[in-house]
């Protein structure tokens, strides 16, 4: 889920950079340590929307250094139990498939696929398959690279800097959409 | 401090119980505003523009900004994103939806109350019927977006 969040990072500056453009450097600055980075708290800070205060330097006494602590607002992208997202498949294999829903990996096993989707290992590109049913039913349904799909998050695991998840589409309204 | 099921403080190591099943999202992100991919994708084509034009940004930022700006313009559904997205948060009447549930109808769009039950469980002590004037009037706005001129 993409929250928009308030988040703030302290930056130490070098006395080299006291200058008129000091403001405009500690900005890159946040610009470059905070945007893409991963944590387990904050998820995925995708991007710096505004930023919200600056903050008086305060200047380090051992180290000469001014410190500012900086406030600003930010996109962040978390998953959580139960959720649903959408997705679009990258890899298949005969354990499963992987979905990459924006900057996050999320692998749906074999396990949590519905009976009637099978992987086909004569498929190239590889695919799960659905057998084609006599009844008024839909056309044959296909997972392969590319397609979308919805999933509902079953489970995430928080690294120091990486989010992994796993997921599933065995309910209702969940797999492939066109 | 009421204590609830799934909120545990936060001691050394432990992980706090998130559901977002019954609206647990930890201490952080609690009653944080909460975004549909299509107002994420009008976000990020801004911040985009700012990367190519201000900053040699790092490679794993405009990965992770590129990845993310492809994603939400794929699955956002809105083609005049800024102003139906308002629409759609208008709809829903003031406090009666949390953040979370109100972002989760706009991004994945369900056609009846059923399937939006199903697909976001925490919705199964509302009205159904509320429910489903709310989606129609959804999927009015998706269909007819940007010719209105509004």
């Amino acid at each position: 889920m993409f929250f928009l969040k308030v988040l703030t990072h302290t930056i130490q500056l070098h006395p080299q950079y006291f200058n008129r453009e000091f403001e405009g450097n500690l900005r890159k600055r946040l610009y470059d340590e905070v945007e893409g980075t991963c944590s387990g708290r904050y998820g995925y800070v995708i991007a710096v929307v505004d930023i919200l205060d600056i903050g008086r330097g305060v200047l380090q006494s051992t180290s000469g250094l001014a410190e500012f602590t900086i406030e600003y607002k930010a996109v962040v992208f978390k998953p959580f139990k139960n959720q649903v997202v959408d997705g679009v498949v990258t890899t298949v294999n005969k354990m499963g498939f992987f979905v990459e829903v924006g900057p996050l990996q999320v692998f749906v096993a074999n396990l949590s696929v519905p009976p009637y989707l099978k992987f086909d290992p004569n498929a190239n590109p590889p695919a799960f398959v659905s057998e084609l049913t006599d009844s008024a039913d839909t056309a044959a349904q296909r997972i392969e690279k590319g397609t979308h799909v919805r999933l509902r998050i079953i489970g995430t695991r928080v690294d120091q800097s990486e989010i992994f998840a796993i997921g599933s589409i065995k309910e209702d309204y969940l797999g492939p959409v066109a | 401090m009421a204590a609830s099921l799934n909120v545990k403080r936060l001691r050394r190591g432990q992980v706090e119980e998130t559901d977002a099943n019954v609206l647990q999202f930890g201490e952080e992100f609690n009653g944080c505003q909460c975004m549909m991919t299509s107002e994420v994708s009008v976000v990020l084509t801004f911040a985009l523009d700012r990367i190519s034009t201000v900053q040699n940004g790092s490679k794993l930022a405009t990965d992770v900004i590129q990845k993310s700006a492809e994603y939400c313009s794929k699955f956002g559904k809105f083609a005049n994103a800024k102003t139906t997205t308002r629409e759609i948060r208008n709809l829903f009447p003031p406090g009666k939806y949390s953040e979370f549930e109100i972002a989760q109808l706009g991004t994945l769009l369900p056609e009846s109350a059923e399937e939006a039950k199903l697909l976001i469980p925490s919705l199964h002590t509302k009205d159904e019927e509320e429910l489903d004037t709310l989606l129609r009037a959804m999927m009015a706005l998706k269909k007819y977006q940007g010719t209105s001129g509004l």
